[in-house]
């Protein structure tokens, strides 16, 4: 028998793509010069799409029972799994997995989206994720995770 | 009190009105149906409750493995003559039968047989501490043989530490009496080698399966055969169930819908054929073979998941910004001076699809652009540079718009292999503007008190020889205009003058003379004077720009309107550097923007 959970972990790098300091000039009222009263600082690049790179592994738990009716846990890459990635309902890319689990999404989204949806796809296993990208700088997260690691107890008498 | 008394002389005669069990039948139904029900239960005469001589006292007792009990069903007109049989089920209600698919392997089977032979599919269907009542199709030799059908349920037959209550069985027949009629031939089905996911099952009857009897000879009557549909699926517990149970629907129809059909379920159809007088035949139980992935091109990625099925080279399709959604190029034409800041010079929606191989390699690049709106006076064709796409590796490029195909080459003149390609030498020919005898000049969909003209779409394709990595995070890319015509008392360099977004590095093209000149604080890496690549471009020296991409499709500002006005979030947003009013965008005055839209 196997279960299988379907993992995807990422370390997530966001880049806000407009930086830059601020003017040291107060500026004049926009009512009097309008666009050219702009102070903007000096390396302003007037992008209002932030920059998204996501390194992502996807990963299945497998719990295996064995002939003599203990389980075997573990978590293995997955070859070839989809991974879809949006936001707000819009469809912006479709990767497949290398032979590492691995994937690199890069892309820009608007500055106002707050937030992404990835559906990660394997063996007709589907899993949806929504991450905020507050929560996505530099830092190793679970984006999909269908359920802890069961344990022997867990399973044997789930349900009875 | 005296509901007590009515309680306990209900429990004492109980048995007695329900000890018989022979059944009730009907009388004959419009269509001459008779329908005999037979319910076995706890109250049933002992004979009923006894299995090959042992009498089981276990209906509705809640047990384990070590709990298997069996009864007896009994059909009296089995030996009539004309007997037509239509329908017969057996029907066991059964409370705490966890049969959940996702149990796997591990869920709870309790087999049912008939006169020691097992139903298949013959296992109780159910979920956890809920009461459900199974259907079996009865084999009809197990019912014209002798009239009796001893049935027996194996409780957890795979020992996994289930258990489950039986409150009753039920057999319903029905049956005709039609002299001279005979039951249809069982029939045989075409054999179906490989099946695939996502592909509809079809069942098709060959004809009759009987030795000595010609196949295409359906019924020993010659009445017209037509045929009842039962579809059974194992989803990965191992065990066939009842499509309904499993989440598929009733399915009565030969055919299995393709979006069905998943990967590495196993199906069972089951074909009963039926005579024009309502007589049913044996039915035939026929398994597909276990569903496959299907990947028409070989490229490793499933139909199913990919938008090229039948393309070994292409795969999915990757968007910028997102599927059928476009940004915002909006260009003020004056460069190197500041103009009026209206930025509706040249305004077009725009929206890219990358088309990738199943390693995510790019192989096809459509670039649609709207052109949305064309404010200015010098004419100015419109191009594209894409820095990290080889041009020796372009295949092919074409432009399509009111469906006039044409085809393209990248432009000459540029170092190294980077594609620069001229998709419109002069933006006027989609957004025609007028000279007026008075002087003025009509533009196109700019002035709020001119009639609104219809857009057009231009859609770039630029096929590769080779899939190639393409990062499409830097989508747009470099597009810019160039000056064809000079309206102005200005010296114009024609194709040599050219507008970029901020920071986006003039072409090879690009005449160098006008940089720094008049609003412009452009700044050349000193280590970059050969290529021109790295600095800082196209803006002033209060850091404004001559160009804008904008998330979404959206409004302008009308002719010579300032477009801080159109949208005042702008000012502090660029004021700090990004930092407040990220949404900017979001917020227009629509009474500054054209025709308030």
């Amino acid at each position: 028998m196997f279960s299988k959970y379907l993992l995807i972990s990422a370390t997530a790098l966001f880049f806000i793509g407009c930086g830059g300091s601020q003017g040291e000039n107060s500026s004049n009222s926009q009512e009097i010069n309008g666009f050219k009263g702009i102070q903007a600082p000096k390396n302003f690049n007037w992008s209002s799409s932030n920059t998204l790179s996501l390194d992502i592994t996807v990963k299945e738990r497998v719990v295996k029972r064995n002939t003599d009716n203990t389980l075997t846990s573990y978590v293995t890459a997955v070859e070839n799994a989809i991974v879809v990635f949006g936001y707000q309902d819009k469809n912006v890319t479709t990767l497949k997995t290398d032979l590492d689990g691995k994937i690199l999404l890069k892309t820009k989204l608007p500055s106002h989206v707050e937030s992404i949806d990835l559906f990660a796809t394997s063996n007709g296993f589907t899993q949806k994720k929504t991450v905020s990208l507050e929560n996505i700088n530099n830092k190793q997260i679970i984006l999909i995770d269908r359920s802890p690691e069961p344990t022997q107890n867990e399973l044997d008498q789930e349900g009875k | 009190m005296m509901k007590k008394l009515l309680k306990s002389a209900y429990i004492l005669l109980a048995p007695m009105l329900l000890s018989a069990n022979i059944g009730v039948t009907s009388e004959p139904d419009a269509d001459g149906v008779i329908t005999y029900t037979q319910i076995i239960n706890e109250n049933s005469d002992a004979l009923y409750r006894t299995y090959e001589g042992v009498e089981y006292d276990r209906f509705d007792v809640y047990g384990g493995k070590d709990s298997d009990f069996g009864w007896k069903h009994t059909f009296p007109d089995y030996n009539l003559s004309d007997l037509n049989i239509v329908s017969a089920q057996l029907l066991i209600s059964a409370y705490d039968v966890d049969a959940e698919p996702e149990h796997g392997e591990n869920g709870e089977y309790n087999q049912i047989s008939i006169d020691h032979n097992n139903l298949n599919p013959g296992f109780l269907q159910g979920t956890n501490q809920t009461t459900y009542e199974t259907k079996f199709d009865i084999p009809l030799n197990y019912i014209t043989d002798d009239g009796e059908m001893s049935v027996f349920m194996d409780v957890d037959t795979r020992e996994k530490g289930w258990w489950v209550s039986v409150p009753q069985s039920t057999v319903v027949i029905k049956y005709k009496i039609v002299a001279d009629n005979t039951a249809p031939y069982k029939v045989k089905v075409k054999n179906v080698l490989k099946a695939f996911e996502d592909t509809p099952l079809v069942v098709e009857v060959e004809g009759s399966d009987v030795e000595g009897v010609d196949s295409n000879q359906l019924d020993p009557d010659n009445n017209n055969v037509s045929y009842k549909y039962r579809w059974y699926v194992d989803v990965g517990q191992g065990e066939y169930i009842d499509t309904d149970f499993a989440g598929k629907g009733v399915l009565n129809t030969n055919t299995v819908a393709a979006e069905k059909v998943k990967i590495a379920e196993k199906w069972r159809a089951e074909v009963t054929p039926v005579d024009e007088k309502g007589a049913m035949g044996i039915s035939t139980i026929y398994d597909f073979p276990t569903i496959e992935a299907k990947d028409s091109d070989n490229d490793s990625i499933r139909d199913i998941y990919e938008e090229y099925d039948n393309d070994p080279e292409r795969a999915f399709n990757l968007y910028y910004p997102a599927k059928d959604k476009m940004n915002t190029l909006l260009f003020e034409d004056t460069w190197p001076n500041t103009g009026d800041y209206d930025m509706n010079d040249v305004v077009m929606g725009f929206n890219y699809k990358f088309v990738t191989n199943a390693n995510n390699l790019v192989k096809d690049i459509y670039l649609t652009l709207d052109f949305k709106a064309y404010g200015g006076l010098d004419h100015h064709g419109f191009a594209l540079e894409i820095a990290d796409l080889d041009r020796t590796n372009i295949a092919s490029i074409t432009t399509v718009s009111n469906g006039k195909t044409v085809e393209l080459t990248s432009e000459e003149g540029h170092k190294g292999d980077k594609t620069v390609i001229v998709i419109a030498k002069d933006l006027t020919k989609y957004m025609a503007t007028t000279y007026k005898e008075d002087g003025n000049h009509i533009f196109f969909n700019t002035q709020s008190d001119v009639a609104e003209e219809a857009t057009q779409e231009l859609v770039l394709h630029i096929e590769l020889d080779e899939a190639q990595a393409l990062d499409i995070s830097k989508a747009p890319f470099n597009p810019f205009i160039f000056k064809q015509f000079n309206n102005s008392s200005e010296p114009s360099k024609g194709r040599g003058q050219e507008t970029h977004l901020i920071d986006h590095a003039p072409s090879d093209l690009a005449d160098l003379t006008f940089f720094g000149t008049k609003d412009d604080v452009s700044v050349f890496t000193s280590s970059d004077t050969d290529t021109k690549t790295t600095g800082q471009f196209y803006r002033t020296k209060d850091g404004l720009p001559w160009a804008l991409e904008i998330p979404g499709n959206v409004s302008y500002a009308s002719e010579q309107v300032d477009f801080l006005n159109a949208y005042p979030d702008l000012f502090n947003w660029a004021k700090t550097g990004g930092e407040n009013n990220t949404d900017w965008y979001q917020h227009k005055n629509s009474q500054y923007t054209w025709k308030n839209k």
